[in-house]
């Protein structure tokens, strides 16, 4: 990869530099700078060529020269496997979308038929965790109790980055998630957006 | 790399303000096809978009926000 363009005013550059931490304020520069950009493309062009090929054999792997090769295609394969499970986990945002209003404020709880919640906390968080208790419901009616805890995590994620991407699609359109930046040897990379 | 909600969203503000009308969302409409293709899991019954027939250095000399990386979406 070669020097990066300069695109962005200096201005647009110092505003998300005062958004940013330490730790990610260059990734965000460089994100703002690369996002739908010839790299990006060219990116995408990569993830669908090796979509497309997926299905050849792998020769053996022998020497530094075609190791490096291997190394490539992975980093390839791990792009467009990411974007793909990006691509899922918003469309499983967006379908039951009906369990993450906009604005936060949960007006469907009692049609749900779930006990209004009493107590401590953050009334935004209690009823974030109702609604994504009933989405479990929904999606998995007959799991027994004890095993719900085992989908906590996995919930837990897919509702704040399907969130985030659904904040990036509703903005920009459905195509800009091909637009990011994925691939591993990429050290801005777009999958630091997952990490957010 | 940590990103708070409120810090995500002032990033995706700053990004529509400086270049969602012109770049983001022109090329995201062109690239969206693609998006379609790959996720539904029908790109290989479909034939190459130009764009991956294109070879990358020229892709990649093209200027970000220029009607000719648009191009590239068009079959």
């Amino acid at each position: 990869m070669g020097p990066i363009p300069r695109f962005l005013e200096d201005e647009t550059l110092n505003q998300i530099a005062q958004i940013g931490t330490d730790e990610n304020r260059s990734a965000l520069q460089i994100l703002a700078i690369k996002i739908a950009g010839p790299y990006s493309v060219s990116q995408l062009q990569d993830m669908v060529h090796e979509y497309r090929n997926q299905e050849k054999t792998d020769e053996p792997i022998e020497g530094p020269v075609m190791r490096l090769r291997a190394i490539d295609q992975l980093d390839r394969r791990l792009a467009y496997t990411m974007l793909l499970r990006w691509c899922h986990i918003h469309k499983l945002y967006e379908e039951t979308d009906e369990y993450f209003p906009e604005d936060g404020f949960f007006v469907r709880t009692l049609e749900m038929g779930l006990p209004p919640k009493r107590g401590k906390g953050n009334p935004l968080n209690t009823a974030r965790s109702d609604q994504s208790k009933a989405m479990k419901r929904r999606l998995y009616p007959n799991l027994p109790d004890d095993q719900w805890l085992l989908l906590e995590a996995k919930f837990k994620e897919y509702r704040r980055l399907g969130g985030r991407l659904s904040k990036l699609t509703k903005r920009f359109g459905y195509g800009v998630l091909g637009l990011l930046l994925y691939q591993q040897s990429d050290p801005s990379g777009g999958k630091d957006l997952e990490r957010t | 790399m940590s990103l708070k909600d409120e810090q995500f969203s002032a990033f995706l503000e700053i990004l529509d303000n400086s270049q969602g009308f012109d770049i983001l969302k022109p090329l995201s409409k062109d690239a969206s096809t693609v998006l379609e293709a790959f996720v539904s899991g029908n790109l290989l019954q479909q034939p190459p978009f130009r764009f991956e027939e294109i070879p990358k250095e020229e892709i990649i000399a093209i200027p970000k926000g220029s009607i000719e990386l648009r191009r590239l979406f068009l079959n």
